[in-house]
């Protein structure tokens, strides 16, 4: 996987307009459908990126936008952002998820992740997978794991990461840094070439 | 933040604007060189491929999900099991119709009333003339032209450039017109479940007319917030207008307003005027007159407009440069001597020559009747409202002779003509048509207006606005102002301290906050800012002073 090349992702998300959101608050299914389909695909690699769990990631997703729909009419865009707004339900659907199932917050490991773990063949050098990405960001705190996956995974910009947790941009880039320094270390360990 | 983290974060964005990996560590630095891994890694995250949701519902599948239960599959398992009996088939047919009927009709009624409900707390654009702007106030929206039937809410804006005017419908029938060159803002618009409404808008220019019916409930309220000033009122019609210097002109027609400025308190009632400026308590209420007709004379203070003179003064707000022979509408005050002064003059199209004065019926005997001290010839052209009698309020539209004399074209009592509720809009839960409001028709129910309804205060006083207040040397008001557009106290005093240690205005300081910023952003920005500014000699301290008072409250009580 030759990551040399520039960046191979779709754009960042961009900010959505007020007639957009206006639509949506009225009840227009056909820009509802649209905000569903644009937000559809980051919500699920976020919440995979917490859960480990993809059939969870899955449900919660749809657990989501059914939030979503109950409450954008409560949604004030001088507040946050859509984005971020969206990313702040799909956190707190995350939490809820834990408190329901009394998981502690952290990956259902299956043997596959756990065997690279601690137990790795250390004389294999692998190249990271999405498998192995998400049983090393498991080894990040919380809000260092939530800045990786917002800012990389799902592409949100640093100011729409800060208002969807609630922190100053300032502290988004530090978090940012200390966790990209934490995964590099996690993965040298475990000898994941990225390069 | 340390220096590092702002660096990764540069380099990351040159990665996101899609600069090669290798270009980007390049650019880095030689000592930096453990930020070139920590691009690459992030990188490597963006490009992996990462898992795609594989089942995909439609949003009219979420949608109809909303509110069943969660045992819903069960549920179905059981339906289905019960369909394997053959005698339970027909049954089973027709259970699943009725079932299918209620379901349709249960949704449509309650789609129908979330939508109204939710429309409630809307405002829409009817008679939208030229190109009206609105702004819906998050941080990437821009103004977009609106059309007849467009829907604003809580927190948008609206202005209407020269040429242009829209009227804005709420949903218990009150109607706000804004004419050419106005900017309003909708700070709150609320309406609840028992038909309570909230109105609180900021005119920010212009001249607004409002119809506002009588509102429902201990908690409704509407209010116009403007530079200089606070109008409050419960249900009546009156205009609003704001001159460039942030002066403001309250206009009463019918029913009563309450306008305060710098903890002063004005209660006009129908027919009356007053002005607040910034910075001064409004004037007394005076009863309103207006002419329109071409400038004959103009001598000193001294005009003369369609055979009537009246004064002109410093505080006169004077627009389009009328001259003699100009043709012009004139709105002004009655002093208690009967001195007519002009509050605003501005050119106008040639139309015709209605002029009409307000006020209390001194005596009505023979053809000569005294409106406060003005004589009106009443003969069988005047028009007169059945019932009326002397000590009533009234508003006489008059044509002057060519003796001078003024004649009575139409006399109207103004004491009980207040707007009665007519809703657009009732939530509840079924669906029926909605009576459509017709403010013209609309003709009695007293009012009493209560003192101002602040709702967001809490303890009165709020101590911690007071102490905010001692401490930086404000009036509480100014204090609870922004405390009522939801900024915590914590915030304020953050943006006071900011104001006094860079100088720009508080409300600037708000203003950047509303806009999204972050406490950190508009900290650097204002040393940016200040950085970048030529070096002054050093000002004495100074309160910081917003260059717009912010929305007072309810004085604390002693």
């Amino acid at each position: 996987m030759n990551k040399q090349t520039g960046d191979q992702r779709e754009p960042m998300l961009q900010a959505i307009t007020s007639d957009t959101i206006i639509q949506a608050q009225n009840g227009d299914t056909h820009t509802l459908s649209a905000l569903y389909q644009r937000y559809r695909v980051g919500v699920f690699r976020y919440l995979y990126y917490r859960t480990g769990d993809l059939q969870a990631a899955e449900d919660l997703t749809s657990e989501v936008f059914l939030r979503m729909l109950r409450s954008i009419t409560n949604y004030h865009p001088k507040g946050v952002s859509f984005d971020a707004w969206l990313f702040q339900i799909a956190r707190n659907v995350s939490i809820d998820h834990y408190r329901k199932s009394r998981h502690r917050e952290h990956l259902p490991l299956n043997d596959e992740l756990v065997a690279k773990g601690e137990q790795v063949d250390h004389t294999v050098e692998r190249e990271l997978i999405s498998e192995t990405l998400a049983e090393a960001l498991v080894q990040l705190n919380e809000t260092q794991r939530d800045v990786i996956v917002m800012r990389f995974v799902v592409g949100m910009r640093i100011s729409q990461v800060a208002q969807s947790l609630q922190k100053s941009e300032d502290s988004i880039k530090g978090l940012q840094r200390r966790g990209l320094i934490a995964l590099r270390d996690i993965l040298s360990d475990w000898e994941v070439n990225y390069v | 933040m340390s220096e590092l983290d702002e660096l990764l974060q540069h380099q990351l964005e040159a990665l996101e604007a899609g600069s090669a990996v290798e270009i980007v560590q390049a650019k880095l630095p030689q000592r930096e060189e453990e930020l070139a891994s920590l691009v690459n890694l992030a990188s490597a995250i963006r490009n992996i491929s990462h898992p795609e949701p594989q089942s995909s519902v439609s949003i009219s599948e979420l949608t109809a999900m909303q509110g069943k239960p969660s045992s819903l599959t069960s549920l179905l398992g059981g339906i289905f099991d019960a369909w394997r009996t053959p005698q339970l088939r027909v049954a089973g047919l027709v259970g699943m119709m009725l079932v299918t009927f209620f379901a349709i009709m249960t949704l449509l009624s309650g789609g129908l009333w979330l939508l109204r409900l939710k429309q409630a707390q809307t405002v829409k654009l009817i008679n939208v003339s030229g190109d009206v702007a609105v702004f819906s106030g998050d941080q990437d929206a821009y103004w977009v032209s609106a059309a007849d039937g467009h829907r604003l809410k809580q927190g948008d804006s609206l202005r209407t450039p020269a040429g242009s005017s829209v009227t804005l419908s709420f949903s218990d029938g009150s109607r706000v017109s804004l004419t050419p060159k106005t900017a309003l803002e909708l700070i709150k618009v609320k309406r609840s479940f028992t038909g309570e409404m909230q109105v609180v808008l900021d005119q920010l220019s212009g001249e607004t007319s409002h119809s506002v019916v009588p509102l429902k409930g201990e908690n409704s309220t509407y209010q116009v917030h403007t530079p200089s000033g606070v109008a409050s009122v419960h249900g009546t019609n009156f205009s609003v207008v704001v001159d460039r210097s942030g002066g403001t002109h309250v206009a009463v027609d019918t029913g009563k307003v309450l306008v305060m400025a710098q903890d002063t308190e004005v209660m006009l009632s129908a027919g009356q005027v007053t002005e607040a400026h910034p910075g001064k308590a409004p004037d007394d209420p005076a009863y309103q007159f207006k002419l329109e007709g071409q400038v004959v004379e103009i001598s000193g203070e001294l005009w003369t407009v369609n055979r009537v003179v009246f004064q002109v003064t410093d505080e006169t707000h004077i627009e389009g440069d009328p001259d003699v022979e100009s043709f012009v509408e004139v709105k002004g005050h009655i002093l208690p001597d009967g001195t007519l002064v002009a509050d605003k003059i501005e050119v106008a199209p040639m139309g015709e020559l209605e002029s009409h004065i307000t006020g209390v019926l001194n005596s009505m005997d023979g053809d000569v009747w005294y409106v406060d001290g003005v004589a009106i010839i009443v003969d069988g052209r005047t028009r007169v409202d059945q019932d009326i009698k002397v000590g009533d309020t009234v508003r006489v539209t008059f044509f002057v002779l060519d003796d001078g004399n003024w004649l009575a074209l139409r006399i109207k009592s103004l004491s009980d003509d207040i707007p009665e509720p007519t809703d657009t809009l009732t939530p509840s839960p079924s669906p029926s048509p909605s009576p459509t409001a017709t403010l013209e028709d609309i003709d009695e129910t007293p009012t009493v207006i209560p003192a101002l309804v602040t709702d967001c205060v809490g303890a009165d006083p709020q101590p911690k606005g007071m102490k905010l207040a001692r401490q930086f040397g404000v009036s509480y008001e100014e204090i609870m102002g922004w405390f009522c557009q939801r900024f915590g106290f914590g915030e304020i005093e953050h943006a006071y301290t900011l104001s006094e240690e860079s100088g720009v205005p508080v409300e600037e300081i708000f203003a950047m906050r509303r806009s999204g910023l972050g406490w950190g952003q508009i900290k650097a920005a204002l040393e940016t800012s200040k950085q970048n500014k030529p070096d002054k000699e050093p000002k004495p301290n100074k309160q910081p002073k917003p260059t717009k008072m912010p929305k007072p409250t309810k004085k604390p009580k002693p």
